[in-house]
């Protein structure tokens, strides 16, 4: 094990998933500053960020190409972590990516209110859009989105081929009051309470830095 | 009811075993992500496994289950996290009862 990892694999158990969005090619860069400061585990994939931008709406080059890095802290190396996501890949200031905390179910400390929330949908492939626009008449912005598939349905065979749906999932971070009018919306619009529309889900978020509209968000 | 998401991370090509077996021990559905994993030592070449991870949306009661169907049809050590959903839609119609 290299000398500057701070703690090893299985010291001790992660209690928050850092989520951090970053520019196409960083997220190696970044997957390897969390391990070194000490992160249990950390994946990355890839994904597009869909922060509006008339000119290049114009130009047919709305979505930006980013990465997605999931990585699993202890709670003790939050703040360092934090510090390095600073340092060395600029995240404190805008424009140069987000990270955010989310507690994991062995979060030691009761969960107060917070100021944020994330929000998961996940849709079939091509309604991603539709799911965006929707976000945007709520003036919810910023949301990061990443091709997947479902399971659901994973036995189905035809002509002897099975049969893997493809998924859009979309990632972001808002502030929290608007969050249950969204749910509604999806709810209403895209009927996400009939079987097979989709689901959307909303996470606590405990710490955030580098967001798009507000520049900085401390603890 | 209290929900949760597993977060499930294997290696490529796992994730449909790690469906059936969710799906076995009451979970409605799974939604697959492919990613990358971060190397114990980062080197100045570096080839970073490809992992699938595989987000599972339960409710409370099933949590337990699934995590050990996953644990005890898988021979390697499975990197499970749980992640507690705040508030959701969509996941009304798909919860089996413990009686299923």
């Amino acid at each position: 094990m290299n000398k500057e990892h701070k703690t090893t694999l299985t010291e001790k158990p992660s209690d928050m998933l850092l989520a951090s969005v970053v520019t196409r090619g960083k997220g190696s860069q970044l997957m390897n500053l969390l391990r070194r400061e000490g992160a249990a585990y950390a994946v990355c994939a890839f994904a597009e960020g869909t922060i509006p931008s008339h000119i290049l709406h114009m130009l047919g080059i709305a979505k930006t190409k980013k990465e997605l890095v999931f990585a699993f802290i202890n709670q003790e190396i939050e703040e360092a972590c934090y510090q390095s996501l600073a340092k060395e890949m600029k995240l404190d200031q805008t424009g140069h990516g987000v990270a955010f905390s989310i507690p994991l179910c062995s979060y030691p400390e009761p969960l107060t209110e917070t100021e944020l929330a994330a929000a998961f949908i996940i849709v079939d492939k091509g309604k991603g859009e539709d799911v965006l626009d929707l976000l945007d008449e709520l003036e919810l912005r910023g949301g990061t989105l990443l091709s997947a598939f479902g399971g659901a349905s994973m036995t189905d065979i035809l002509f002897n081929l099975p049969i893997q749906p493809e998924k859009e999932v979309i990632f972001m971070v808002a502030p929290k009051e608007p969050l249950p009018k969204m749910l509604r919306t999806l709810d209403e619009k895209m009927s996400m309470s009939q079987p097979h529309q989709g689901i959307a889900i909303t996470f606590a978020i405990t710490r955030a830095i580098g967001l798009y509209s507000e520049g900085k968000k401390g603890k | 009811m209290e929900k949760r998401m597993l977060m499930i991370s294997v290696p490529l090509g796992k994730a449909e075993r790690v469906v059936q077996l969710a799906n076995q021990a009451g979970a409605s559905g799974a939604t697959i992500l492919h990613t990358r994993e971060a190397l114990a030592e980062p080197k100045s070449f570096q080839l970073e496994p490809q992992r699938d991870l595989v987000l599972i949306v339960t409710n409370l009661e099933f949590q337990k289950s699934i995590e050990e169907s996953i644990r005890g049809g898988f021979e390697q050590a499975i990197k499970i996290y749980c992640v507690p959903i705040f508030d959701s839609v969509g996941l009304e119609h798909g919860g089996k009862t413990i009686s299923e």
